[in-house]
């Protein structure tokens, strides 16, 4: 068997153990490849930078478990930024798989920062019915979640003594891993004017580009590229999230070199295998010829 | 000290990972297993928030606390929906439908048209300028949206110059595909990625 008609042939295990070492071995063994960062990323990051410190971000958490490694980073990676930036934080999901994943970062950092609920930032929960919601939200905050996550009454926190709805809120980002980033455009953004940005998955990232096109999102976020440069960034305004700084920073940063790595080698086995194609394309058209 | 508890979560978490991975090679009685118990644990997970969260608040504790009997109408278009399982009652539903579809289409739509198709059909058709690259973009934009308007466009038939403007929108398509593909090859690895850090962390003690 000669090589053309090997890689033609070559059992789809043989790919997945190479995928599979390449995901590993960086993990192992961190290469520290540069991540070079992107306007729609420094786009979120400028915004949330360039608040006045204490002002009011929304943030919608929409994802659950399946999305962890793309979006968990970038909320971990943006309350650090908004608790440094002394932000207040309102954070709700519109997904049901999302409560524990969001306490867990708030929690976390909110302790890190020594942020204290109900004053310096406040998880809503979960609540059904997206687009009812979050047009509830514009009407008001207590009104659509008379009880935060943690069943205390929202109407009597001090946070929300001078923000009634989401119009008095002074950003909006929906970390996203389905279509809530078009109702919260439509139902919220727009309608409010509130200025707003999106982080999602990569495999939503192509259809949200519009938006940002026409400057309905301020950034974009593409999956754990984006988390990581979000991280990047982060580290280079604020030296103490490198080494020993918050937990927060780094997570997204640490899987990017098994990405490229596995990138590499994807985009070269469609090489070889496309070259290949043809090579075996024309001796069969050879063969035919002599024949 | 890491607790007892947890050290036996992350095991059973690796376990579990390991026998979905186990797919890969073929299917088998371990993979089927980790299948099946995450179907499970899932719906129920999946149930129980609901139920918490919205049954429970704004039914039962609404009747019990502040006696307001109203919610049993809502509730009751609710259960009307569900009522689509037994063929001799499945007609309720239709009222059910009939008002959800309706409320919700009179709510969004002015807001849907305001603040997605307007804004988006006004930068299609933005005036030229900027600089050469922005034009090239605004050309570029109004060139792909109208021949990928042309390619689903089946009232003429694609022949001579409607053909080559349609075939010029799958073209486009066909880079949209191309990016689309591209960044799920990336999400999909990311999730391996994921899988794969929670797994050495977790040998790590981390």
């Amino acid at each position: 068997m000669d090589f053309v008609t090997l890689i033609l042939n070559l059992d789809r295990k043989i790919i997945f153990g190479c995928v599979a070492l390449l995901v590993i071995w960086p993990l192992l063994v961190p290469i520290q490849m540069p991540i070079g960062t992107t306007p729609e990323v420094r786009s979120i990051f400028a915004a949330i930078d360039a608040l006045p410190n204490g002002s009011d971000v929304m943030i919608a958490a929409d994802y659950d478990p399946s999305s962890k490694p793309e979006l968990q980073p970038f909320t971990y990676s943006l309350l650090a930024h908004c608790f440094e930036k002394d932000h207040k934080v309102h954070i709700l999901t519109l997904w049901p798989g999302g409560p524990a994943l969001i306490q867990q970062a708030i929690e976390e950092v909110g302790a890190q920062y020594g942020k204290q609920s109900g004053t310096d930032y406040c998880f809503l929960g979960y609540k059904p019915g997206n687009a009812a919601v979050v047009g509830g939200l514009t009407n008001s905050i207590t009104g659509t979640y008379p009880t935060d996550f943690y069943n205390r009454p929202t109407a009597n926190m001090p946070i929300y003594q001078r923000v009634q709805r989401v119009k008095d809120c002074d950003y909006i980002v929906d970390i996203a891993a389905g279509a809530t980033v078009e109702v919260w455009i439509a139902f919220a953004s727009a309608p409010e004017n509130v200025p707003m940005s999106a982080a999602c998955t990569a495999v939503s990232a192509a259809g949200y580009y519009p938006y940002y096109q026409a400057g309905q999102l301020d950034g974009i976020s593409g999956g754990m590229k984006g988390s990581a440069e979000y991280d990047v960034l982060l580290m280079d305004k604020y030296p103490n999230f490198k080494n020993g700084g918050p937990r927060v920073a780094g997570n997204a940063v640490k899987g990017m070199d098994a990405q490229s790595a596995v990138h590499l080698f994807i985009v070269l086995s469609i090489i070889l295998a496309n070259i290949c194609y043809f090579i075996a394309n024309k001796r069969q058209r050879e063969e035919r010829r002599n024949a | 000290m890491i607790p007892v508890g947890e050290v036996i979560g992350t095991w059973i978490a690796v376990g579990l990972t390991l026998m979905m991975f186990s797919f890969i090679y073929r299917d088998n009685p371990a993979f089927k297993f980790g299948e099946h118990l995450y179907l499970g644990i899932s719906v129920g997970y999946y149930v129980n928030i609901q139920y918490w969260s919205t049954i429970y608040p704004l039914v039962f504790q609404e009747m019990q606390q502040h006696h307001n009997y109203w919610v049993l109408i809502p509730t009751m278009l609710g259960i009307f929906i569900l009522l689509r399982i037994i063929p001799s009652l499945s007609w309720l539903s239709r009222m059910s439908f009939a008002l959800y579809i309706g409320g919700f289409a009179g709510y969004s739509l002015p807001l849907i048209v305001h603040s997605l198709l307007l804004p988006q059909l006004s930068q299609t058709l933005q005036p030229y300028g900027g600089g050469v690259g922005p034009v090239i973009n605004q050309i570029l934009i109004l060139v792909a949206v109208f021949s990928t308007l042309i390619y689903f466009f089946f009232s003429l038939e694609h022949r001579k110059t409607v053909g080559v403007i349609s075939r010029l929108g799958i073209v486009f398509i066909m880079v949209s595909f191309g990016a689309s593909f591209g960044y799920t090859v990336m999400a999909r690895i990311s999730l391996l990625i994921g899988r794969f850090q929670f797994i050495i962390d977790s040998f790590r003690g981390q």
